[in-house]
């Protein structure tokens, strides 16, 4: 039986040949990170710039990145700063350049992609790797024997739930006070991977193995609109983020992607960099391939009615019509010819690697709403933050509170806190951001509360301004 | 075949066309759904003792063992996430199923 060919559990059960100690993992660390492509330039978007993409080194030796995060963790300050970096490990595979003045950026783009720049990226890469997706190890186990005809049905049925399931993200930016906002913030959160659309596939373009090689292939040469500039898949992209004013420019919103965002896009990376996890990468493909026929017929009427005729939607058009073409040639001509030849020992794998993709997303999806959902009422954020003020916390100073002053026009890099926050400014403005053009002037006694995992940043707005940051105990935002 | 989706905190029995599965779940969270007959005389494998030091379970009629790599390849596909276990059923996919709770003795 072709069970006996190769048993499961072989294929879970690395070689650990080398992994760097902990004071090495201190030293990679520090050394990537500060590296000054990625330190903070001062600008919240990074127009004409792909290299620039700040990643605030000076939070990276508080992190445990040894220590797996949990599921409950898949937001927090640490893993934020882990896929930041992780993106840009990744991304040193692949080559960027601006689309003019390369002259002003010729420093930043030797900085990016130097050799010891990269060989301390790759050192810190699989502790972070475990760091971020270790926990789907915990949360998803694949058991039992199983046949094509098992396989096919459970993706079958995973299907037919998913095609009778709304879009929760759509319905939070449908019905946001300021869609248009949302809406932009969805575009951008996609950005951090479509503008760069396939690229994690094409790592499995070289080697030998087979018709299957060549069936992929035809896969990627319609992600590359085949060599037709205008219909590559990350082309219509950039023209719908240029049909509603935002930058097409790569990563210009860095600072605006949510790790959850970038968790969608590294989990590729992750399993297409890693040559053993090839037949997980099947299962993850096959999930988006076929999902995204549903998914983005949804999100092209989601976003024609926020924007109208404005946006250009023929990126989405274009998904819902050869996804379909996609997941059926993912299927018949990638997953079921390899596992006549590989064995049925190779389906638990396929199969993992679906449900971490279909997990990593809904995952994804809480996270974006949760974020929609505090910007777009981010002036009742700051009412509560008055209500709490007037109280005993507010006044409080512990010794976890803190108290910062900054000069005018400093930025603070965006980020994350792990408890809920308050901000209260002593003295000056502070322009508190909770997306891209999005923002709560904060002028003296004024505050506004951040619930954890809540991306944000701040930038100066007088000549100088001092304000307390105060953590909140657990149940003050709720009771607010 | 039939898929069939629950939360193991509320179910570890299945009756799939008169046939009996229960779910076996093992500390490291690793869970299986195997048939609940021995092979040898038709024993309630449910009732039987699990052995962590061999990994294997023993049938309460005649002692047969049967260690996890047996089980396994007996088991029925299946793919936990959280709380939550997927089965594929060798069966039609209008075969009854009847889902319920019962003491599992192999799982403490």
């Amino acid at each position: 039986m072709n069970r006996e060919r190769v048993q499961e559990g072989q294929l879970s059960q690395p070689h650990k040949a080398w992994m760097v100690d902990k004071e090495g993992l201190k030293r990679a660390l520090k050394a990537y990170s500060t590296n000054p492509t990625f330190a903070n330039h001062g600008n919240l978007v990074s127009v004409g710039n792909p290299y620039r993409r700040a990643l605030r080194p000076q939070d990276i030796p508080n992190f445990s990145f040894d220590v797996p995060l949990a599921r409950g963790e898949f937001s927090s300050s640490s893993a934020l700063a882990a896929q930041r970096m992780l993106l840009n490990i990744y991304e040193g595979d692949f080559l960027f350049l601006p689309p003019k003045g390369f002259s002003a950026t010729a420093k930043d783009f030797i900085q990016f992609y130097c050799g010891p720049h990269r060989s301390a990226g790759e050192s810190v890469r699989p502790v972070l790797e475990q760091h971020v997706f270790s926990f789907l190890d915990s949360e998803i186990d694949v058991s039992g024997a199983w046949s094509e005809e098992a396989m096919v049905s459970f993706f079958d049925a995973r299907f037919r739930a998913a095609e009778q399931s709304s879009s929760a993200v759509g319905a939070a930016i449908l019905s946001a006070a300021r869609p248009t906002e949302a809406a932009r913030t969805f575009l951008i959160q996609l950005a951090s991977d479509f503008l760069t659309e396939a690229s994690a596939m094409a790592r499995y373009v070289p080697g030998n193995f087979g018709q299957v090689q060549s069936e992929l292939f035809k896969i990627l040469i319609d992600e590359y609109g085949y060599g037709v500039h205008q219909t590559k898949h990350s082309t219509m992209f950039e023209a719908a983020l240029d049909s509603v004013g935002l930058s097409s420019h790569v990563h210009a919103y860095w600072q605006f992607y949510l790790s959850s965002s970038l968790a969608l896009s590294n989990y590729f990376h992750f399993v297409t960099r890693n040559k053993e996890h090839f037949f997980r990468y099947l299962g993850a493909l096959y999930y988006t391939e076929s999902t995204l026929v549903h998914v983005t017929r949804q999100q092209s009427r989601m976003l024609r009615v926020v924007f109208g005729d404005q946006i250009d939607t023929r990126y989405f058009d274009e998904h819902t019509h050869i996804d379909r073409h996609h997941g059926r040639m993912v299927i018949e001509n990638l997953i079921k010819p390899l596992v006549r030849r590989c064995g049925e020992g190779i389906i638990p794998q396929i199969v993992r690697g679906f449900e971490e993709f279909r997990i990593l997303q809904d995952m994804a999806d809480e996270d974006l709403v949760a974020q929609l959902h505090w910007s777009d009422r981010r002036e009742q954020y700051k009412e509560m933050a008055g209500k709490i003020i007037a109280g005993e916390i507010g006044k409080g100073r512990s010794a976890a509170t803190q108290t910062l002053t900054e000069r005018s026009g400093e930025l603070s890099v965006t980020h994350v806190h792990d408890c809920d926050e308050l901000i209260v400014v002593e003295s000056g403005v502070l322009e508190l951001l909770t997306g891209y053009d999005q923002s709560v002037r904060l002028s003296t006694g004024e505050g506004i509360v951040i619930p954890r995992h809540r991306l944000h940043g701040s930038i100066v707005d007088s000549e100088e301004c001092r304000y307390r940051i105060v953590p909140l105990p657990a149940g003050v935002v709720c009771a607010s | 075949m039939r898929v069939v989706s629950f939360d193991t905190q509320e179910v570890n029995y299945l009756i799939v066309a008169s046939e009996p599965y229960f779910v076996l779940r093992e500390r490291d969270g690793q869970s299986l759904v195997t048939h609940d007959r021995c092979p040898h005389r038709g024993g309630p494998l449910h009732l039987g003792m699990w052995d962590s030091k061999t990994r294997s379970l023993r049938c309460p009629w005649h002692g047969t063992a049967f260690t996890h790599m047996a089980l396994s390849r007996r088991a029925v596909p299946s793919v936990r996430t959280g709380a939550w276990l997927t089965v594929v059923l060798p069966v039609s996919p209008d075969s009854p199923v009847e889902l319920s709770k019962r003491q599992v003795l192999a799982n403490g």
